[in-house]
């Protein structure tokens, strides 16, 4: 295959195509089979962007206008959930809220603070391991933010992975972040929010 | 405080707010289960994946049921995915895979790979009136000369040169390693400079 694309000074198209993107070289320069392969390749780089932008325009070759509402209507109606989480730790039989609510909610919150985008999020109820009740799992030193408010509330835990907008300052943007999430998820739901883990993933 | 909030519905940002998004943070919200990220994503990709899917299987309704299926398996598949990069090889891996099935199936008494182009969604994809004659010209053969290409060779070079995929994108998509796709390319590229022997003779 190689042998038929060969040119008859005895390159490639393969190495015209490979130095396309700089100026021809010293050869290329007085060679007319690399110079007439050259143009072609370049006529081919750029039909191929006219393809694209004209298929892109041409109302024959959209999907109906029916197609993302039916798409959207069958992504809807296997909308994930997640774990049902006790709003009152100490309530049995006890009501929930699902771990998809909770996670919009730390969205909402995290979409309000200037230069950052949320990602991938998870809530978890925070299981007290050491049993004590005091809700540290353990660990020394750890008070509720606001007593008053974590007295019954469960406590759950938030991953959230994070863009921030370049000239963004991560120090300011998470601290505010952290805190809006706690307000927002206390406020709309009772639970406590123990811990918020950040992830930043990428500087946009 | 904001009396009229449901905790129990996620608030997702301002319609349109996500438009800008890129495509790494709407695939992480979509992963943790943002529908409204992930109509974004539809909107973005249903016109090229549709064309892609055309470029293989000339049915334009199978073409629909194939990219309306491949958005729903890659979001029952999104909290699987290990990182957001390759949510778009994926929905071009699927698109594909179905796009050749479906044509195999289709035409079993012709191999794909030798099949006459009959594409006439494609063929017929001109610009409107005012466009000019020669370029209408050079895209129609270039969309002809494409569909007379090996099915596996045409797939990868129009997602690579006409739709921006990059070559890792590219084999995820036909589930080949990376130096299989940069050969199938070559030759695609090789065998379509060919034939625009004949179509430049027609101008300059």
């Amino acid at each position: 295959m190689a042998d038929d694309a060969r040119l008859s000074c005895g390159r490639s198209i393969d190495d015209v195509w490979s130095h396309l993107d700089g100026p021809p070289d010293e050869h290329e320069r007085t060679c007319p089979y690399c110079l007439e392969a050259r143009a072609r390749l370049l006529r081919l780089s750029d039909a191929a962007i006219d393809l694209r932008s004209t298929e892109a325009a041409d109302p024959a070759l959209q999907p109906d206008p029916g197609f993302t509402a039916s798409v959207m209507g069958l992504v809807r109606a296997e909308v994930r959930r997640g774990q049902a989480i006790p709003l009152d730790a100490d309530e049995v039989p006890g009501l929930t809220i699902s771990e998809q609510a909770v996670v919009g909610l730390v969205w909402a919150a995290a979409d309000s603070v200037p230069g950052i985008r949320a990602r991938r999020c998870r809530v978890r109820p925070f299981t007290d391991d050491d049993g004590d009740g005091d809700g540290d799992g353990g660990e020394d030193g750890w008070q509720p933010p606001d007593e008053h408010e974590l007295r019954s509330g469960t406590l759950v835990d938030v991953d959230l992975a994070l863009a921030v907008e370049p000239g963004t300052s991560i120090v300011e943007a998470t601290a505010t972040l952290r805190r809006r999430v706690a307000e927002q998820v206390a406020r709309e739901t009772g639970l406590g929010v123990r811990r918020v883990d950040l992830t930043v993933e990428d500087v946009l | 405080m904001t009396p009229d909030a449901d905790p129990s519905v996620v608030q997702p940002l301002d319609a349109g707010a996500y438009e800008e998004w890129d495509d790494a943070s709407l695939v992480g919200r979509a992963a943790s289960g943002d529908d409204s990220a992930f109509a974004v994503l539809v909107r973005r990709y249903q016109g090229p994946l549709f064309r892609h899917a055309l470029r293989l299987t000339p049915d334009r309704r199978l073409a629909e049921d194939i990219v309306q299926e491949a958005f729903l398996t890659a979001w029952r598949r999104l909290p699987t995915l290990q990182t957001p990069e390759a949510f778009r090889g994926w929905l071009y891996q699927i698109t594909t895979r179905r796009s050749i099935d479906a044509f195999r199936a289709r035409r079993p008494e012709q191999p794909v790979d030798t099949t006459a182009p009959e594409l006439d969604g494609l063929v017929a994809a001109e610009p409107g009136p005012e466009a000019r004659a020669e370029q209408r010209a050079q895209l129609g053969d270039l969309a002809a000369a494409l569909q007379e290409l090996p099915v596996a060779q045409r797939a990868a070079w129009a997602m690579r040169e006409v739709d921006g995929l990059s070559y890792e994108e590219v084999a995820v998509a036909l589930g080949v390693p990376v130096s299989t796709v940069r050969g199938r390319i070559a030759r695609a590229r090789r065998e379509l400079v060919e034939r625009m022997g004949s179509w430049q003779t027609t101008r300059d």
